[in-house]
């Protein structure tokens, strides 16, 4: 904490050195983060520099009342979902439809992936699915600040959700056994 | 309950996820970060000191100029017999004049040459030429003038006389002025000066402690004061006057905080470490855009170097501001501060509307001018100025909402402001003697009411300036 207190206020006095130490320390976290709302890691680069330039610019906003590093992450999310807004190529896969309520699976299955490989299969997702998978399941958001923020219901934050989920499940599994296929064909 | 141990899964396995950045994303970042922060007051004070210094030389150069020109100071009663002698060769002078000292002092001896250098003093005389020759019948001063009744001769010092008259003068006239330049102006006695010209005569002062004299008779300082008393109680001056210029909102003048920084927590103050509560989106800044104001002015002299100026103004301000996707249905803004405080419309939050956001005030300023010399075209203006709200479209961030929303109830309709500026006249002489000049603007009080947002106006005008009547 004393650390990032040295280092912010170094920040808002416009030491670049400083900046851009705050920039190394965060950027691969942060860059996943994004890489997970977007379909490329060019557009996660795009988040990310949009994300960082949005947090030097509020820095003054921070109160150290919270990790740094949950604070950045709540601007790269906002980034990233501003950012899903307005591109183009998200937009008609972003319209969140009213869809009937789907039952949430109870299934638990262990994944045997990766992270990058779970990354990508997330990614893989419908980016409305995707958005909302991220938001809940990774974030933590519940759904009706998910409605707040993406300017949709609850409800159908739900039932994305439960496809999304489902969606994720069953890839999870084909994945466990493609592999276990694999495996067994070696052997 | 759902059994979240596929989510927990997914949770551990995405805190590890990391990806390194190309090179060029720092640089993109590092170009858009400002190269020194930023310190408007000091810019501001910068602008002040500028101006202040510019004026200064102006006037200083445009007073200096005016002093070596005797036919400007230079003013007699009878217009008719002021002429002016400046620079005429003392070689040349066909008449002679003297001072009813130097009327005993033997003549020959030559003035030595004239020190140029002006200085204001501030003191009278009283100054006959008869028959054609300049005699300096009789001098009276009020301030530390020598004059022919002094007697403190380690004061003295020889001084050269030129009066702006005809050197064909009548009997006995009286002029209004003349410039006392000493020959020495360290105060050496010079007991022995030469009548050298009609319009050049030598007299004693008591100190040489300026280095030109105005000297002015009992009549031309009645009139200047009575001229000047005129000039204090003019009637007023009214025209009308129109500025443009830009209009930004901040929190504060002297640093760069969010206009919504002391309304609501940032972001951090929910952040719990790595997610499970509500992320806040960072509402947008508005940026400047234009500003303009025009309408009357009234101005009145209320004494030798200033003025008070008021008026009525229409004020445009203006603001943009980005925000995400209108939606036409009412909103409740759950504000813990007015019951059922609700909006038509709302904006969410996002960047994909380019949105301005518009003031439209009516305004009283109360200024005060300054003018060093009237004979300046420079002066400064300062003061309140309260304007009242008469409609505005702003947008506004919710917090509660997390969207972009207007209403009446958010805006404060008193606007308290500080002007402070400078102008500059423009033909002055003419049949339409404009004043042009530049003028900041800051407004006291929030335009929005604090428990939605801190937003001060700050404008940065340039004014132009049409008297209709002077």
């Amino acid at each position: 904490m004393e650390q990032d207190l040295q280092l912010i206020t170094a920040c808002l006095k416009n030491d670049r050195a400083s900046q851009k130490q705050l920039y190394q320390q965060y950027a691969e976290v942060m860059l996943g983060v994004c890489y997970r709302y977007t379909k490329s890691v060019v557009d996660a680069e795009d988040v990310l520099q949009e994300g960082f330039i949005r947090v030097f610019k509020n820095l003054h906003q921070y109160k150290f009342q919270g990790e740094l590093g949950a604070w950045i992450r709540r601007i790269m999310v906002t980034t990233a979902l501003n950012f899903l807004k307005r591109n183009a190529r998200y937009q008609s896969d972003l319209a969140f439809d009213k869809i009937e309520m789907h039952p949430v699976t109870d299934e638990n299955p262990e994944i045997q992936l990766n992270t990058k490989e779970l990354a990508s299969l997330i990614q893989q997702l419908p980016t409305g699915y995707q958005t909302i998978f991220n938001l809940h399941a990774v974030e933590g958001y519940s759904h009706v600040e998910i409605g707040a923020l993406l300017g949709i219901t609850d409800g159908t934050s739900r039932s994305q959700y439960a496809r999304a989920r489902a969606l994720m499940i069953t890839w999870v599994k084909k994945y466990y056994l493609d592999n276990k296929l694999q495996t067994y064909a070696k052997s | 309950m759902q059994n979240r141990e596929f989510e927990k899964q997914v949770q551990d396995k995405m805190e590890g996820l990391k990806l390194t950045p190309a090179d060029a994303v720092w640089e993109k970042v590092e170009a858009s970060l400002p190269e020194e922060k930023k310190r408007r007051w000091l810019f501001f004070v910068l602008c002040f000191v500028f101006l202040l210094t510019a004026s200064l030389l102006v006037w200083n150069s445009l007073n200096t100029g005016d002093k070596t020109s005797v036919q400007q100071l230079a003013t007699k009663e009878d217009s008719n017999k002021v002429a002016s002698v400046q620079d005429k060769n003392v070689q040349d002078a066909p008449n002679n004049a003297t001072t009813n000292l130097l009327q005993k002092e033997k003549p020959g001896s030559e003035v030595t040459s004239a020190t140029k250098k002006n200085i204001h003093f501030k003191g009278s005389a009283k100054i006959k030429i008869k028959n054609g020759n300049a005699d300096l019948i009789s001098a009276t001063s009020e301030e530390n003038v020598a004059t022919a009744k002094n007697k403190k001769k380690n004061t003295k010092a020889a001084v050269k006389v030129t009066i702006k008259a005809p050197v064909a003068a009548s009997d006995t006239d009286e002029y209004t002025s003349a410039i006392v330049i000493p020959a020495d102006p360290a105060g050496v006695v010079n007991n022995h000066n030469n009548i050298v010209a009609a319009d050049t005569i030598v007299v004693k002062i008591k100190q040489a402690v300026t280095d030109s004299l105005i000297v002015k008779n009992d009549t031309a300082k009645k009139a200047t004061k009575e001229n000047k008393k005129a000039k204090r109680t003019t009637s007023w001056q009214y025209g009308i006057d129109f500025a443009a210029g830009s209009s930004a909102v901040s929190n504060n003048l002297f640093n760069n905080k969010s206009v919504y920084a002391d309304v609501f927590a940032s972001p951090s103050s929910s952040a719990t470490g790595g997610g499970g509560q509500s992320a806040a989106p960072t509402p947008n800044q508005p940026s400047a855009k234009a500003a303009i104001n025009f309408g009357f002015y009234a101005e009145k002299n209320i004494a030798s170097k200033w003025k008070f100026k008021t008026g009525l103004n229409y004020s445009y301000q203006s603001n943009a501001i980005k925000t995400g996707a209108k939606v036409d249905s009412a909103i409740n803004l759950n504000s813990p501060f007015y019951s059922n405080l609700t909006a038509s419309s709302y904006y969410r939050s996002g960047s994909s509307t380019a949105y301005t956001n518009r003031f439209h005030l009516l305004e009283v300023p109360l200024l005060l001018q300054f003018k060093n010399s009237q004979r300046s075209p420079l002066y400064f203006e300062a003061g309140p100025s309260f304007a009242w709200l008469l409609s505005s479209n702003a947008l506004i961030y919710n917090a509660s909402t997390s969207s972009y929303v207007t209403n009446k109830e958010m805006f404060n309709k008193l606007i308290v402001s500080f002007t402070a500026g400078a102008g500059f006249d423009i033909a002055k002489r003419s049949k339409l003697p404009i004043s042009i000049g530049y003028q900041f603007k800051y407004s006291l009080n929030s335009v929005i009411k604090p428990e939605f947002a801190k937003q001060h106006f700050i404008n940065s005008m340039i004014w132009l300036k049409i008297p209709l009547k002077k």
